[in-house]
């Protein structure tokens, strides 16, 4: 089933509307907070503990993480639902100071993302099968 | 003040027995969809309907170590470069049995077939890290 997610640059960050409810991530178009579409993050979500504490997610685990100073830290895993609409699909979750997606999220989406930056807008299209 | 829940601090992480009990007492479980483990889970990513989960969310305890794989177990995933690189080993701790898969979901969840509920080491085969950011993401 396709889905669609439009979102806006701003301040140079490509930012998606996000929400939560029904302790799920909601990744819909519609909300008032937003996460930032990052392709220099190779993992699924990072989310805010403030976000953490809201949604329903299981721990899974310990993964190894390399910052951008070459460092590696490690950081507890989760798995959660993302829901888009109707639909809901699993994904990894980390927990770290910032909201974002990357590229791993877009993967499992097999996503095109369409970045108008004259216009200011954002524009994800995927499938989840 | 560090959150108590959601502990970030890796030394301060625990994953160990009282993870274990709980989540032996309620395994991964959200309804038919998700009966059958990863690969029902994966395929029928998708859940049209909405229904609460029997089970509470599994969280790391405060004040623990982590278990981190044995140098045996680090053997087998060296062995296993040359044909499954990139890939994601789940390190199930008690057992040192590895569950592979294409990402971190896939691998927990063949892990959560065997060992439900339980928590793991996660490895990306040939790497050092299973993921890695360029920017500025900072662990607290």
């Amino acid at each position: 089933m396709r889905i669609r997610i439009a979102g806006r640059i701003v301040d140079g960050e490509p930012r998606l509307p996000s929400r939560t409810a029904g302790k799920r991530l909601i990744l819909d178009g519609k909300g008032r907070e937003h996460m930032i579409l990052d392709s220099g993050f190779t993992g699924s979500i990072a989310i805010s503990e403030e976000w953490a504490n809201r949604l329903d997610l299981r721990y899974a685990g310990i993964q190894p993480f390399e910052l951008a100073s070459g460092q590696i830290v490690e950081f507890p895993t989760y798995l959660g639902f993302v829901r888009f609409g109707r639909l809901e699909a699993l994904f990894e979750f980390i927990v770290t100071g910032e909201a974002l997606l990357g590229m791993e999220f877009f993967e499992r989406l097999g996503a095109k993302i369409v970045m108008d930056c004259r216009g200011g807008k954002v524009r994800i299209s995927g499938q989840i099968s | 003040m560090p959150n108590k829940k959601y502990p970030v601090g890796s030394d301060k992480v625990s994953a160990k027995e009282p993870v274990v009990k709980e989540a032996k007492a309620q395994p991964y479980r959200r309804g038919k969809d998700h009966r059958n483990g990863a690969q029902v889970a994966l395929s029928v990513a998708s859940v049209k309907h909405e229904r609460k989960s029997p089970a509470r969310a599994l969280k790391p305890v405060p004040g623990g170590a982590i278990r981190r794989p044995s140098q045996a177990v680090l053997a087998r995933l060296s062995e296993l470069e040359r044909t499954q690189r990139g890939r994601i080993a789940a390190i199930e701790m008690g057992s040192q049995e590895i569950f592979l898969g294409k990402d971190v979901v896939e691998a927990t969840l063949r892990g959560w077939e065997k060992y439900p509920g339980q928590s793991f080491y996660f490895v990306r085969i040939g790497y050092p890290a299973v993921h890695r950011h360029r920017g500025g993401l900072h662990k607290r």
